[in-house]
């Protein structure tokens, strides 16, 4: 069973997304109680291609964690919203959820993440956010 | 187990980034068949549990976080034992729900379990 695991790989914690690619370049299959399959070499080389051009450094970097599927899941807490991307890194689509957790108003949308105008309303939502947590 | 009875939770080393769970931690896997797997903290001290889950079960956990009963029933989740793999074993049963639902309950989880905070945790045994 794979015993590498993201958080032990990466002792200085850092939301550096090319850092936390990295790390989940290492997992193997079996990651997860001996389930969980390793994301693709070629999904993650998409991912973080299209993620280092279409998201502006001027946003929170995400907690990047693996999902059982193979895919990348990508995670913020701004104030009190909770908000995710759920990513398929070889069908290049993604699921987009975010809660307001006091109130439970919630929100979800599928993306593309092939097309540019997708990933311009991604960061469009998660400006939002900010402005509304501050 | 009563509502204020509190449910344990191993997390995973791949489901921590800068020491905080993805809520991934309290969603089920496809594998899960919708149930997810927890100790039943009246029975079982979280030191144990997590003692249990790694040297007895063999896999690997960060560390313990829990979500009370009550916590459950509030967002429409039965909760049942499931003593056949070991006798503290109970789980948290997840209806048939959209990926937006299934994303809105495990938030939820993973919020109160946050609030919460850690219940154990290897690194800081004495």
């Amino acid at each position: 069973m794979a015993r590498e695991s993201i958080d032990a790989i990466s002792p200085v914690h850092t939301l550096d997304v090319s850092v936390q690619v990295r790390d989940l370049r290492k997992l193997r299959n079996g990651w997860l109680d001996g389930d969980g399959i390793a994301p693709s070499e070629e999904g993650l080389d998409w991912f973080e291609e299209k993620f280092k051009k279409e998201f502006p450094d001027q946003l929170p970097r995400p907690r990047l964690y693996p999902t059982p599927e193979g895919g990348v899941r990508a995670e913020w807490t701004i104030g009190r919203f909770d908000a995710s991307l759920d990513i398929d890194i070889d069908a290049h689509s993604g699921f987009w959820h975010v809660l307001q957790l006091d109130t439970g108003e919630d929100d979800a949308r599928d993306l593309s993440l092939d097309v540019d105008t997708e990933w311009a309303w991604l960061n469009d939502q998660l400006g939002k956010l900010l402005r509304v947590a501050k | 187990m009563n509502t204020e009875s509190i449910l344990l939770r191993q997390i995973n080393p791949s489901f921590l980034r800068h020491g905080i769970p993805t809520a991934q931690a309290f969603m089920p896997t496809r594998k899960d068949s919708r149930r997810l797997s927890m100790y039943d903290g009246d029975q079982i001290a979280p030191r144990n549990a997590w003692k249990h889950f790694t040297e007895q079960l063999g896999l690997v956990s960060s560390g313990v976080q829990g979500v009370t009963v009550g916590e459950c029933h509030s967002l429409n989740l039965r909760v049942s034992a499931d003593p056949e793999p070991f006798p503290e074993h109970v789980v948290i049963e997840f209806p048939a729900m959209s990926r937006r639902q299934s994303e809105l309950t495990a938030k939820a989880l993973v919020d109160a379990a946050k609030r919460r905070g850690w219940l154990f945790q290897p690194e800081f045994e004495s």
